[in-house]
């Protein structure tokens, strides 16, 4: 096992990124893919709940949503104040010959990182915060 | 434990070969490493501090020595993370082309 604090899978589907997009859209289907019941409210910022099948309780935001492209959430364990669990899920959507690939990247986010972001939502330098978000990898 | 610590700490390909040399060759001195490292002793006590910070050493006094252990408990934490996590997004992607299936096309 190698050691990086982020996990990356891919896979390829056959229907259109479009389609992909919308079904990420959708609670029940994002809650089946992730196993459990999901409630996401898809802006920035939005509000993210997810409880699995074994009954484990994620709580989180919204951190980006770049339509048919890019799907973010930051979510971490509910009750932990430490941030031990505070990680970034993103889902990327590109077209490929038999419809699209979907990559997932889950990393663990330290707290400077958060803080900065923060404050770049209070005050945008540069223009709509969600840009400035997605530019951070 | 912190695994963001963990992580941050491992980042570092110096302090890699710091925690490959404790854990072959058993606990030694900031003098001791920097003697198989090509970087100052001071370049070294930074990399053992941060090893510290992340819960990946132990210190100890010996008379005038401070000799530094390797402890693996927040390596195992760090794997587990990686493990879960990685094997909760294979059966998640295992199972997407499917449930797309299932949806009505446009």
């Amino acid at each position: 096992v190698e050691l990086h604090e982020r996990v990356e899978r891919r896979v390829e589907v056959r229907r259109e990124p479009g389609e992909v997009w919308d079904a990420l859209f959708d609670d029940d289907f994002l809650g089946e893919w992730l196993g459990g019941d999901v409630e996401m409210e898809r802006f920035p910022r939005g509000r993210v709940r997810f409880v699995s099948h074994d009954g484990r309780v994620r709580v989180g935001e919204v951190h980006e949503v770049d339509p048919g492209r890019r799907l973010g959430w930051r979510w971490w364990e509910e009750g932990d104040d430490e941030g031990e669990t505070d990680t970034l899920v993103e889902i990327e959507l590109e077209r490929s010959p038999s419809g699209t690939l979907v990559t997932v990247i889950e990393t663990l986010q330290p707290a400077w990182r958060w803080e900065l972001i923060e404050q770049t939502w209070i005050e945008p330098p540069l223009g709509p915060p969600v840009a400035l978000a997605g530019s951070w990898r | 434990m912190n695994l963001q610590a963990v992580f941050s700490a491992l980042s570092d390909p110096t302090r890699r070969q710091v925690l490959q040399i404790l854990s072959t060759r058993g606990p030694a001195t900031a003098t001791e490493l920097a003697g198989e490292l090509p970087v100052s002793r001071q370049a070294v006590v930074k990399h053992l501090d941060a090893l510290d910070a992340a819960g990946l050493l132990d210190r100890h006094r010996e008379g005038r020595q401070v000799r530094f252990r390797v402890t693996p408990q927040p390596l195992t934490g760090a794997v587990r993370w990686i493990l879960e996590v990685g094997s909760e997004w294979d059966e998640r992607m295992d199972r997407l082309g499917g449930l797309l299936e299932e949806r009505p096309r446009r």
